[in-house]
This record gives C-alpha cells, sequence and structure tokens, in this order.
C-alpha cells in the first residue's frame, strides 16, 4: 500500500507512464479479447471522469448521465444515416449535442438545492428514451441503428482513438481542477452560501461543470456507437448500464479523486466479466455484494481511502 | 457614505424580524451592531450581502442601490460578509480556502496563490496554510473565515460573531487582528456579544432589540443608556 502511495505522489510521472505503457500495449498484446477489455476499461474511464467533473468535484450528483451518452450517440448516428455526415464529424457533433441537451435541464434544475437535479436528469434520459423509441419514422424506434461502415474496421484501431479520447478528457479534467474553474466548483460542492459570500456565481459554475461533463458522455456514446456498429434506446438510455454504471465506477475507485474513475474502470471491467465467466446468472448478485462492501468498508472509494491515509 | 441602509425591514410570514432600520458607515470607520439574541442582527448582514430580500427598504454602496442583488454580485461590488456559524471549505486546505477568495479579484493560479499566502501571514494562520480547513479547531475557523473574507479585497466587511466561542486570549488576538484590518483601509461592519470587544474596537455602536434600532452613539453613551441596560439586562438594572 505504501508504495502505491508514494507512486500516487507523482500524478504527472504516473500518468506519463500509464501512457506510454498504453501506447505500446497494442504490439505486445495480440490477443483482441484482451484489447476488448483495454477499450472497454478506457470507455468507462472517459465516463467515470466526466460523470466525477460534476458529480465529484462540483457535487452535484447525476442519476441520468445515459441521456447525453444516448442522445451523443443518435445524434451521431442519425446524421450519418439519414444526411450522410461522416461519423468522425459525428464525434464532435455528438458531444455539441450531450451539451447542447445538458443546458435547458441545468439551468432550470441547478438552481434548486437539494436531489432535483439528480432526480431531473434521471426523468430526462427516462423521456429521451421513450422519444426515441417512439418516433419511429426518424429514430427507427426499437428496432435500432446499425452502422454498417463505422470509423474504423479493426480493433487496434478503436484502441487508439478511445486512447487518444480518454486521453483529451483526463487533461481537460487536470486543466480546470488547476485553474480558478476547478477551484469554483470544489467551493461550490463545499459550501454554496460560503462560495457566493465569496464572489462565485454558484448555479453559473454547476452549469459549466454539467456542460462540460455532457459533452465527454456525448464523444463517448458517438464511440460506443461506432464500436458495436450498432444502437437502440434501450441500450444507450439504459439507467443500470449506463447512468448508474457511472455513479458505481466513480464511487467504487474515489469519487471527487482525480484517478478514481480510472481505477474504479479497471476493477468493474475486470470484476464483471470475471463475474460473468464464473457465477454466470448470479453475477450480478455477486457484484451488488462487492459494491456494498466498498461503501461500508471505503466510503471514499479505493483512491479516496489511500489519500486519507496518507495524509493522516 | 460607504455604505447606507434605508428603512430596511424583513418579515418572515408575518414575523417582522427587522423593522425600519436606517443604518451607514463611513469609509475607514468601525461600526458595532449589538443587540440580545434574536434581535435581527444576522438578518441585517443577510439583506446588505445579498443572502435576503428586504421585505421593505434600500441598501446604497458608494450611491448605488444595491437592495436585491444577488451574494456574488455584491461580493464583485466590495462588500462581503462571514457567518457567525462558520463554513470552512472543510476538504480544502487553509491556503485553498483564502485562494478560493482572492479568485474573486485574481485570474491566474499562482498570483492566487501567492497573494492568498499573504493574507495568511497577515492574518497570523500562514503556519497552517497545508491543513485541511475541516480539521481545524473553532478559533483558526473563525480567523479563517476572516482570511477568506479578505481575500475578495472587500470595501466593507461584515463580521458577523468572529469571537464567540473563543478563549480570551484568542479574542485579544481578534481585536489587534480587526484594528490591523481597519488599518489597511477597510470599512467594517461587526457583530459581537463579547461585550469588551465590541466596545474596545468600535467607533459607532448601534443597538438594535427586536428588529429595531434603539440607539446609536459611541460606545460610551451606549454603554451608559438606560434602554441599552434595559434591553440587555432587564428593567430591574435599568431603575438603579
Amino acid at each position: 500500500m505504501s508504495t502505491l502511495a508514494s507512486l500516487m505522489k507523482d500524478e504527472k510521472k504516473v500518468g506519463l507512464v500509464v501512457l506510454i505503457i498504453a501506447a505500446l500495449l497494442p504490439l505486445v498484446i495480440r490477443n483482441s479479447y484482451i484489447l476488448h477489455l483495454i477499450i472497454l476499461i478506457m470507455v468507462w474511464t472517459v465516463l467515470g471522469a466526466s460523470w466525477n467533473l460534476l458529480g465529484g468535484y462540483t457535487g452535484q450528483v447525476s442519476f441520468g448521465h445515459a441521456a447525453f451518452f444516448g442522445v451523443g450517440a443518435y445524434t451521431a448516428c442519425l446524421l450519418h444515416v439519414k444526411a450522410g455526415v461522416s461519423l468522425w464529424l459525428g464525434f464532435i457533433a455528438a458531444g455539441v449535442a450531450g451539451a447542447l441537451i445538458s443546458i435547458p435541464i441545468g439551468a432550470i434544475c441547478l438552481r434548486l438545492r437539494g436531489p432535483y437535479f439528480a432526480l431531473s436528469v434521471l426523468a430526462l434520459a427516462e423521456v429521451l428514451r421513450l422519444i426515441i423509441l417512439h418516433w419511429k419514422s426518424f429514430t427507427e424506434g426499437a428496432v435500432g441503428i446499425l452502422l454498417i461502415t463505422p470509423v474504423i474496421s479493426s480493433r487496434t484501431g478503436y484502441y487508439y482513438l478511445v486512447l487518444g479520447i480518454a486521453l483529451l478528457t483526463l487533461l481537460t479534467v487536470s486543466y480546470i481542477l488547476r485553474r480558478r474553474m476547478g477551484y469554483f466548483f470544489r467551493a461550490v460542492r463545499e459550501d454554496e452560501d460560503a462560495a457566493e459570500a465569496l464572489g462565485i456565481f454558484s448555479t453559473r459554475y454547476k452549469l459549466i461543470a454539467l456542460i462540460i461533463s455532457a459533452f465527454f458522455t456525448g464523444v463517448m456514446g458517438c464511440f460506443f456507437a461506432n464500436y458495436t456498429n450498432y444502437i437502440d434506446p434501450y441500450i444507450v438510455f439504459s439507467i443500470g448500464d449506463v447512468s448508474i454504471a457511472m455513479v458505481l465506477i466513480v464511487v467504487l475507485g474515489g469519487i471527487g479523486t482525480f484517478w478514481g474513475p480510472v481505477v474504479g474502470s479497471v476493477i468493474v471491467v475486470l470484476l464483471s466479466e470475471g463475474f460473468r465467466n464464473y457465477f454466470a446468472a448470479a453475477s450480478l448478485l455477486v457484484y451488488g455484494a462487492l459494491i456494498i462492501l466498498v461503501i461500508m468498508f471505503l466510503p471514499r472509494g479505493i483512491v479516496g481511502s489511500i489519500q486519507t491515509r496518507r495524509s493522516a | 457614505m460607504l455604505l447606507e441602509v434605508k428603512g430596511l425591514t424583513k418579515n418572515f410570514a408575518g414575523l417582522i424580524a427587522v423593522k425600519s432600520v436606517d443604518l451607514h458607515v463611513k469609509k475607514g470607520e468601525i461600526l458595532g451592531l449589538i443587540g440580545p439574541n434574536g434581535a435581527g442582527k444576522t438578518t441585517i448582514f443577510s439583506m446588505i450581502s445579498g443572502f435576503l430580500r428586504p421585505t421593505k427598504g434600500d441598501i446604497f454602496f458608494k450611491g448605488q442601490k444595491i437592495t436585491g442583488l444577488s451574494p456574488p454580485r455584491i461580493c464583485h461590488l466590495g462588500v462581503t460578509r462571514t457567518f457567525q456559524l462558520v463554513k470552512p471549505l472543510t476538504q480544502l486546505t487553509v491556503l485553498e480556502n483564502v485562494m478560493v477568495g482572492v479568485f474573486a479579484k485574481v485570474t491566474d493560479t499562482e498570483g492566487a496563490r501567492k497573494e492568498a499566502a499573504k493574507i495568511l501571514e497577515f492574518t497570523g494562520q500562514l503556519h497552517q496554510k497545508e491543513v485541511k480547513a475541516g480539521s481545524l479547531p473553532l478559533g483558526d475557523r473563525k480567523r479563517l473565515e476572516i482570511s477568506r473574507a479578505l481575500g475578495t479585497r472587500p470595501d466593507v466587511l461584515l463580521l458577523d460573531e468572529c469571537m464567540s466561542g473563543l478563549n480570551p486570549h484568542e479574542i485579544s488576538e481578534a481585536i489587534q487582528l480587526i484594528g490591523k484590518i481597519k488599518e489597511n483601509g477597510v470599512t467594517l461592519i461587526v457583530i459581537e456579544h463579547v461585550m469588551k470587544a465590541i466596545m474596545s474596537v468600535s467607533d459607532r455602536i448601534v443597538v438594535i432589540n427586536h428588529g429595531e434600532k434603539i440607539m446609536e452613539g459611541t460606545p460610551e453613551q451606549v454603554a451608559n443608556d438606560p434602554e441599552v441596560i434595559k434591553a440587555y439586562l432587564g428593567v430591574d438594572y435599568a431603575k438603579r
């Protein structure tokens, strides 16, 4: 534990080492299943880091980030299928669409304190799912959209693509946290009255955190659509598999910590794959029990608990 | 007149917390605000700093009407407050707490860090800069409230009971600090129950009782006024 703690001390060094290893990994690993697992880890890292910026650092918990994920996925796919827009442009369109849809809900609900925002986003995700499900003439409804020619066809290609997105997301988050905005986010989380007395327009900063968070979540929606070739409303707007999974990864890894989403993703992806093989249908049960144990014994998550021990 | 309050009134669903209060502070002055518990002092602070909207009356700062503006807006204009029930940003260090205040006027992180360190040196808290605010004892939390508010470079600072719960040594330190803040050109309005302290720091004192201003004057005048003694100690003492 102590070596791990001292290693985590210099985040830049850790980041660089992880990056170099990550860049070289496909040259060593020829097993495409393992590569797939690493891609999943990076997908969840991006989603976790996005959620963490809003939920962990700014203190605005969301139970409905699938809204932005799904809107991103559908925006890119519909633009491509209906209007022939390049799926590469779709990544940007997906991020922008996710960000845009977050603005009205944030501008209204982030003014309120309490659980209203968390629940409104949950409702937003469900409403969007129903709209897409029933607007069959435009969205194909439950049939979903099949991408015949996604942006890349090779697994290694997707590996580098998601690595790039993950890098961009983590660098953005780390940059923001070191700037004035990052301090304001945390001040709003700690005490909104104190923040306002110190000149911080708290609603504005909560909204900025939401927009950035929704942008990267939307981009990941587009990646997911390309990677799996197929989306339908149940998959991309899923409460359990997207919205709650994002929360769990951050809570397990360490809410409000930079490396929490990374650690959480590794654990959740590997465990859920492992459990699926060993426990089959009972895997969710084992998974659930594990989460309860972590929350009971490591309430600050894994990275949070290490940091607390170090500073104590 | 730097700050002026005219006919300030606050009604909470029929309960009149503050009734037609007039106040003014000149630049560089320390105004003491005293009165029994529940007299409405903090409510007046909350209205001046924008946390509560007055039912009636107006607040002017540098001649500009600031009634009903939001707290951050009022802070940027130059008026900020501390809280009686301290609100430290618990997971941030002492230095980071002050940096958050400094960011009201400074945009770059390094500049903010330097200025925050200067302020902590001024308030005598620099040795605690790496300590998490959540693990400070009460006296230091009260001082952090002041350090952080100074970070915003206020023209007028509203101190809400920054000495309650402190030991005599800490109180005399706080009195010194308030004097130093005044020397730096900051105008202060101070709510305080520690009589020795408020009498020694204030240039002028306003006494509030049941939401109304009952007396205004120098510390000596206030201390000898029968109305004030009645409000604090009861009718019997005032007769003697």
